[in-house]
């Protein structure tokens, strides 16, 4: 009865005037932000930060978690558009959001891309309000050894994000993840100081930055065909008037892939609570979840060649992880992402203490977060289906206008974070490496997995062996998630023995259109 | 004709970007001149407290500069754990224009170790201090010690959660005060190693009171001692080192210290009138309530004079002492 | 045509390998609690690689074995042309890398923009003055007049 009380209590915090003007200003602000590449949500965010000196808590949570929920849904069109992460987190969006772009589908892919990251944020809000209780214990229980087989399972996401048929994908997706891997030990070595493959470097030291990877491994091989087809994105493709017409059709896509939805946004969200991960596993793992999902060898194959699904996937996963990642940061003070460490600044600034009175005393202003998630995304959703067609026809500009401009904002987008030299070369090499990857058919997905979860899975190895020896080995959570690891790396032989065996009534397996 | 047209728009605009870059070469005056920018580095990532710090006192110091108009911006130059940064203030044109905040465990230790290029830390000019608080060792309330004398009798090796920057804590604890102590190191900062408290996976953590005091006061966390050499007001019934019995030359090194530096060699003259516009912005009313409001940050504001005594102070220790930590980070593999 | 793709992936393979065996050898220097991963992971890619290389050296590639969930470049442009684009574009991101770090990024982005427009694009004039102008508009009032970003000088400009 108790937690009602709060429930309403942080709604109607959220439904006073004041709020929903500084909701709406966040929410303008944080478009632009997720739309423009070179402006990370962070560094959006931090800026904004002496405006909350004087507003009221609930008033600053409206203000800053508006703008920090629909980056998630803005980036998304940018990747989408013009194959260039709008945010870390929403590059998987690229695998198979660009490739539909280019076939005239822009319109429908950030259709679906818009309603799955609509369901997804009302999920992720709906699960943080009725988990709030067992939540805290949850996080509790996972200690470095369940974390490390979290990362596990990660790994064996490999698999499924290599593709295709046959054995050599398989080679070939753990070779990229493996380089992936080894990226990502480059830096200071938590367990002993070391300096590992800096070469003297003091720009190394805290290992490769994520932002400037990220646009060079997935936005310069991208430009570079752009460049070398001389087309529009689009390619010659005529798109008629018909637009409107692909994003109802993108709209419907989402909803007829409901359960995947759903699938996608409690992957979403249980990565989201995991204290220390980072923002941009959950996507990764929810795109090979959906591509896990193709009921066949073939179907599977389209993934990364503009399967709606590809979209639907990591559009839900990257909104619901907001109402997930809500949890480490106000309960334990552990922020996933730098945006939200800014949010966390800022509601330390409001008098609001992370820790376990958050979801006590405080319980109403987590509340009106988990609105405040919901109803952002229901108010930028409309706002941006009004100017999607006008989006969607910048597919159709020439290649050769719009080239120099994207290129800028690449170098801007790898620059602005650190105003480091380093970052514009780290930007070109990993633009280089992710040509070659793509041209010699290395998948890249796979490299940015290992380059995320990499460290993670090594630090947390050296902890658990530390505190426990080997022993860590037969606790329960181990086992569990070790099962599962298993399950998710047989998931694929599994369903195709399963087809095998059903091969005759193609009717029943196949209801999908 | 159209060409023509256009070539002079060329020259036009060039023209307009050579006048853009004039004020790059424009000579100073007076200071701080009207209209400048003085960039506030933090060396660590927004939304911290190295970081909530800078970005709240900042406006205030606007306020209190004897200029008509201008701006005091925050940037954040990450890297290194903080050392970039630092290093970045330390080597900036000392005309006054560049501050920011260092942390003084960050400059002082890492470069003695060798782990980083060397800088003198002591020849810094100093602005002031936010604060500087004593690490407090803590433990889970549920944890098999109860005192500090449980921790100094623990037959068991104490398991300490920390990353490497917290080594100089681990080896005060262990070599100078002769806890029988084992470091579990990659904790990704102080919020991680305490959840890993809360959780009881390690016995203990260090850090500044403020970030784990509403954990203490809902009984959640126990405070050991802590490395000052008086009582915290905010705990006082912590003792301190002293307290406990250990030298007088070994407390208060191991502090969170938030101090306020600038490029060495700033002009005087310069450096006095950025002296008196900081402080009275830390003691300014308007910057006092916004603090408090916050709960989390709390100012003790310092003065110039006493900031440059304590980190030099820390800077001299970690000096006679650097044979000795070299060879504690030797024996976790760090050559 | 197949000649290029062929060397192309035997020299990227066997780049990999030289980098993990040099990884291998720095991973030996160090304490086995730092240098542990570094070894397994890179014998592991050393392994794959191998694999690999001898793949692409000795058995014809079927249409299955190179399809992976990724992006593909276009294929419909011959061949030369499109290693041409490829290099060139190269070529000027390189550019723009160095005039950002000579002049700084405020003053390189309309050069860039501007020259890209003019010589790459073979647009007008006026059309690369406009564009470049609005762009340059756009970026000053967003970063600079909005945001007060202090973007770095570039070399030539500190030498003053």
């Amino acid at each position: 009865m108790d937690i009602f009380n709060s429930l309403i209590d942080g709604l109607v915090l959220i439904l006073q005037w004041k709020s929903i003007i500084y909701l709406s200003l966040g929410i303008v602000i944080g478009f632009c932000t997720g739309i423009l590449p070179g402006l990370g949500g962070g560094t959006a965010l931090a800026l904004m930060l002496p405006f909350v000196f004087r507003m009221a808590p609930h008033e600053g949570i409206a203000f800053l978690l508006g703008m920090h929920a629909v980056l998630a849904t803005t980036g998304e069109l940018t990747s989408i558009l013009f194959g260039i992460p709008g945010e870390p987190i929403t590059i998987a969006m690229i695998m198979d959001g660009f490739p539909m772009a280019k076939k005239g589908e822009a319109g429908r892919a950030m259709g679906a891309a818009l309603m799955s990251s609509l369901i997804g944020s009302f999920f992720g809000a709906f699960i943080l309000i009725i988990c709030i209780p067992i939540v805290r214990p949850l996080v509790l229980a996972l200690g470095t050894p369940e974390l490390l087989m979290v990362m596990v399972i990660g790994l064996t996401c490999i698999a499924s994000l290599s593709g295709g048929k046959g054995k050599r994908n398989l080679v070939v997706g753990f070779l990229a993840g493996g380089i992936g891997f080894l990226f990502s030990l480059v830096g200071e070595d938590p367990q002993t100081g070391i300096l590992r493959f800096t070469f003297g470097s003091l720009y190394l030291y805290n290992g490769i930055p994520l932002v400037p990877v990220v646009l060079g491994f997935f936005a310069i091989p991208e430009l570079i065909d752009l460049r070398v087809r001389g087309t529009s994105i689009a390619g010659n493709i005529p798109i008629e008037g018909d637009l409107s017409k692909g994003v109802v059709q993108g709209l419907k896509d989402a909803l007829r892939n409901f359960w995947l939805v759903i699938r996608c946004s409690t992957i979403g969200y249980g990565i989201g609570i995991l204290p220390g991960l980072g923002g941009a596993v959950a996507q990764w793992v929810a795109y090979a979840h959906a591509a896990q999902s193709a009921k066949s060898a073939e179907e599977r194959a389209g993934f990364g060649k503009g399967d709606v699904r590809g979209v639907i996937g990591p559009g839900s996963a990257s909104n619901s992880k907001e109402g997930g990642g809500i949890i480490p940061t106000i309960a334990f003070g552990i922020p996933a992402t730098p945006g939200m460490a800014v949010l966390m600044g800022g509601l330390l600034l409001m008098g609001l203490v992370p820790g376990p009175e958050m979801l006590t005393e405080n319980l109403h202003l987590t509340f009106s977060m988990a609105w405040t998630i919901a109803l952002s995304n229901f108010i930028c959703v409309p706002a941006c289906l009004l100017i999607l067609n006008h989006l969607a026809k910048i597919t159709t500009v020439r290649g050769s206008r719009i080239l120099p401009i994207l290129m800028v904002f690449v170098f801007i987008g790898a620059y602005s974070t650190n105003f480091k030299t380093g970052d514009l070369i780290v930007l070109m090499l990993s633009g280089l490496t992710g040509y070659f990857m793509v041209r010699f058919g290395l998948p890249r997905p796979p490299l940015f997995m290992g380059f995320i979860i990499g460290n993670l899975a090594e630090m947390y190895f050296g902890r658990s062996n530390a505190i426990y020896g080997s022993s860590w080995i037969y606790r329960p959570g181990v086992i569990v998630f070790a099962l599962i690891a298993v399950g998710v790396a047989l998931y694929p032989v599994l369903t195709d023995r399963m087809r095998k065996n059903t091969m005759g009534d193609r009717g029943g397996l196949h209801e999908r259109n | 004709m159209k060409k023509l047209f256009a070539r002079v728009l060329t020259v036009g605009y060039l023209s307009l970007l050579f006048i853009f870059c004039l004020p790059l070469f424009a000579s100073a005056d007076g200071f701080p001149e009207d209209g400048k920018i003085i960039r506030f580095i933090v060396p660590n990532p927004p939304g911290g407290g190295m970081d909530l710090y800078p970005r709240t006192l900042a406006p205030f110091v606007k306020n209190h500069l004897p200029w008509k108009e201008g701006e005091v911006i925050v940037e954040n130059i990450v890297g290194a754990g903080g050392y970039t940064g630092s290093r970045e203030i330390f080597y900036s044109k000392p005309d006054g224009y560049t501050i920011g905040i260092v942390m003084d465990q960050v400059v002082t230790l890492p470069p003695i170790l060798g782990q980083v290029a060397y800088f003198d830390a002591s020849k810094y000019t100093f602005f002031g201090q936010f604060n500087n608080f004593p690490s407090m060792i803590f433990t889970n309330s549920k944890s098999r010690l109860k005192s500090f004398s449980d921790l100094k009798h623990s037959k068991n090796p104490v398991t300490y959660g920390c990353d490497m920057q917290q080594i100089a804590n681990y080896w005060m604890m262990a070599e100078k005060m002769g806890l029988n102590m084992k470091p579990i190191l990659g904790y990704q900062g102080s919020s991680d190693s305490r959840l890993a408290v809360l959780r009881g996976e390690v016995d203990i953590s260090t850090s500044e009171y403020s970030s784990f005091a509403n954990y203490h006061t809902s009984g959640e966390l126990r405070i050991l001692f802590h490395f000052g050499k008086g009582p915290d007001k905010r705990a006082p019934e912590v003792p301190s080192m002293l307290d406990l019995g250990y030298p007088e030359e070994i407390a208060g090194i191991n502090t969170v210290a938030r101090t306020i530096v600038g490029p060495q060699g700033i002009p005087d003259d310069r450096a006095e009138i950025l002296r008196k516009a900081i402080w009275a912005a830390l003691n300014d009313p308007g910057f006092i309530a916004i603090c408090e409001k916050s709960k989390r940050l709390e100012p003790d504001p310092k003065t110039a004079q006493e900031a440059e005594k304590s980190t030099r102070a820390t800077a001299a220790f970690w000096l006679k002492h650097k044979d000795q930590v070299k060879a504690t980070m030797n024996e976790f593999g760090y050559r | 045509m197949k000649e290029i793709s062929f060397s192309g992936k035997t020299i990227m393979y066997a780049a990999i390998m030289a980098v993990t065996v040099y990884s291998v050898i720095l991973g030996m220097r160090w304490p086995i609690r730092a240098g542990l991963f570094p070894i397994i992971v890179s014998s592991v890619v050393l392994i794959l690689a191998s694999i690999e290389l001898g793949f692409s050296l000795f058995k014809k590639e079927s249409a299955d074995d190179t399809d992976r969930i990724d992006f593909k470049l276009s294929t419909d442009v011959d061949k030369a042309t499109a290693n041409r684009k490829t290099v060139s574009t190269l070529l000027w991101l390189g550019g723009f890398l160095f005039g950002v770090i000579l002049f700084g990024l405020p003053a390189a982005i309309p050069l860039f923009l501007f020259f890209y427009l003019k010589f790459e694009s073979k647009e007008g004039w006026i059309f690369s003055f406009m564009m470049t102008f609005v762009f340059w508009g756009f970026f000053y009032f967003l970063f600079i007049w909005l945001l007060k970003i202090q973007f770095p000088e570039g070399a030539l400009l500190g030498l003053t």
